[in-house]
């Protein structure tokens, strides 16, 4: 099966860098500094493939790159280093970040789609909960209101928002309520894949079991892949059947969830799942 | 006492230069070095500049505010410019070769030998949806106005219309979002393939942007929500009788209640007589 998604050597520097830190391969020093300069290694050396329909976990704690790698992803921070490649460009054989910034935006606006942790990033809090999702058919181009409402509606009405409350601003939603918009934004447009950065972080424990359920059941019905940043190895384990395992900006075991969880063979990962609340 | 219009020869030149770009580009906004002048920003500065710089000895010079020959701010704009021209002034619209305006297009077609100078207050039409400038010029760079789209999606969906009055947002030569200045909906159509030049020049904001002869100019609108001009125009103007043109809605004569008078001064008189 092709690969959805190449990452190869992904690699973001926060500072001026230096010849030690911009290399393959920089030095280590038991934290995300550079030993040389100084600079903020936030990931380096990642490389992963996605694969169509399946859920790709990235799990570490709090500072280890994982969210700075989705980021890297979604372009809204641009990458040191490194080459992504997407099935829908160019057959997968054009390097994303060489695109010019109107491809870049088509990409964002209808190939990929994001949720992230915080909706005040994902929404639009001065539109409607129902216009923060046309938003994404208006900027491919749809023009007719009712055909753009009509597929608005039956998106909300999948994600289990009452319809009282379509014309509402998010800024009266509940954090639930505000998640289930922003999974319907990043569906819309039909994606291809779906970036999710820790989408249930600070929600309730029944909420955030009511959102996995939709993630999961969206993933098995539409086919769409996604990856799943998170640092809960419950949800991790529930939805992902493969996860990379970041520290300290790298890479340090990846492989099937199971496997991993299950035999940890990196001392990092014994941690992380031993600090799991059982 | 003044140099011809003014203006010194270099601020002519550097506003000219903006100008020429401004016509290679259709709907662009080109930033400009806004002069002081003898009248405050906000009175029309961007406009005075931009008649400034093109006007010649021979034309023949018509200033309008919101339709009106005679309204104060038209009439100290035509005498600044008449007293360091030498100009001749009209009020008729068909022997002006260079007409500024405030807020209004005339209701009679202009030909391809007249320049036509817009008073701008607003020239970024995203500045609605988008506060910050640096995002403006990336959203301008990048074609992306779906946020255009979306206030005007909000508007369908909590009004059941799009409740844009004045200064409605067209798209020029199917690639720049443009801030026709505050004309009413019903102008909008004017601007679409004219045979005449269109500058448009905002004095406190700096900018400078044309919309040249024969260049198509859309206004948004959704596939079912057609765009559409004020109803108004269509009643009767209560001194000349057309039902053809943009009205002002004034108290009547009597006291009670309101009447509809034409707001093109020029079109109005021509009518009557």
């Amino acid at each position: 099966m092709n690969a959805i998604l190449k990452v190869q050597n992904l690699k973001k520097i926060y500072g001026r860098g230096c010849d030690d830190c911009l290399g393959t391969n920089p030095p280590y020093s038991k934290d995300n500094k550079c030993p040389t300069c100084g600079s903020i290694i936030a990931c380096t050396d990642v490389n992963f493939d996605v694969y169509p329909g399946e859920i790709l976990g990235i799990v570490g704690e709090s500072g280890s790159g994982k969210s700075t790698v989705l980021s890297c992803l979604y372009f809204n921070q641009q990458a040191t280093d490194g080459k992504i490649f997407y099935r829908g460009i160019e057959g997968g054989e054009k390097d994303l970040f060489n695109l010019n910034a109107q491809t870049r935006r088509q990409l964002q606006n209808i190939h990929f789609g994001i949720v992230y942790q915080n909706p005040h990033l994902g929404l639009n809090f001065n539109v409607s909960g129902e216009g923060n999702v046309a938003e994404r058919l208006l900027v491919a181009g749809k023009r007719n209101f009712n055909t753009i409402q009509n597929s608005v509606h039956s998106l909300l009405e999948r994600v289990a928002l009452s319809p009282s409350r379509y014309k509402d601003f998010p800024k009266y939603y509940s954090g639930g309520m505000q998640q289930r918009v922003q999974i319907a934004k990043a569906l819309i447009s039909n994606p291809e894949l779906i970036l999710l950065d820790e989408p249930t972080g600070g929600l309730d424990v029944s909420v955030q079991a009511k959102i996995l359920d939709l993630i999961r059941s969206i993933s098995r019905e539409l086919k769409v892949a996604m990856i799943m940043v998170s640092h809960d190895m419950q949800v991790i384990r529930l939805l992902c059947k493969r996860i990379i395992v970041m520290k300290h900006g790298r890479v340090v075991e990846s492989g099937l969830t199971d496997r991993v969880i299950d035999d940890p063979k990196e001392a990092y990962t014994q941690t992380l799942v031993h600090s799991t609340i059982q | 006492m003044y140099n011809f219009a003014l203006l010194d020869e270099n601020t002519k030149r550097e506003v000219r230069r903006a100008l020429l770009k401004a016509i290679a580009i259709p709907g662009f906004q080109v930033p400009f070095a806004s002069r002081e002048l003898p009248i405050f920003y906000g009175w029309g500065t961007g406009g005075l500049q931009i008649s400034l710089s093109v006007i010649g000895k021979n034309d023949i010079l018509k200033i309008i505010d919101q339709g009106d020959d005679d309204s104060v701010n038209a009439v100290n704009l035509k005498r600044l410019i008449q007293a360091t021209t030498g100009v001749q002034l009209t009020t008729d619209v068909f022997d002006a070769t260079l007409i500024q305006t405030r807020h209004r297009i005339p209701e009679y077609s202009l030909d391809s030998k007249q320049v036509f100078v817009f008073q701008v207050p607003m020239p970024e039409p995203l500045r609605k949806v988008e506060h910050r400038e640096t995002e403006t010029l990336r959203m301008h760079a990048e074609k992306d106005y779906g946020k255009m789209y979306v206030k005007l999606y909000e508007d369908i969906l909590h009004h059941g219309e799009i409740t844009l009055a004045a200064d409605y947002p067209v798209l020029v030569f199917d690639r720049h979002l443009m801030a026709p200045s505050p004309i009413p909906r019903w102008d909008i159509p004017k601007l679409n393939m004219a045979e005449n030049l269109f500058l448009f020049g905002a004095g406190r904001e700096k900018k400078i942007y044309a919309v040249p002869p024969y260049t198509k100019v859309e206004p948004l609108s959704f596939e079912d929500h057609p765009f559409s001009v004020e109803r108004s125009g269509h009643l009767a103007c209560v001194f000349c009788g057309s039902t053809s043109s943009y009205k002002n809605e004034i108290p009547s004569a009597g006291g009670e209640g309101q009447v509809y008078a034409c707001s093109d001064s020029f079109y109005c008189q021509s009518q009557r007589s």
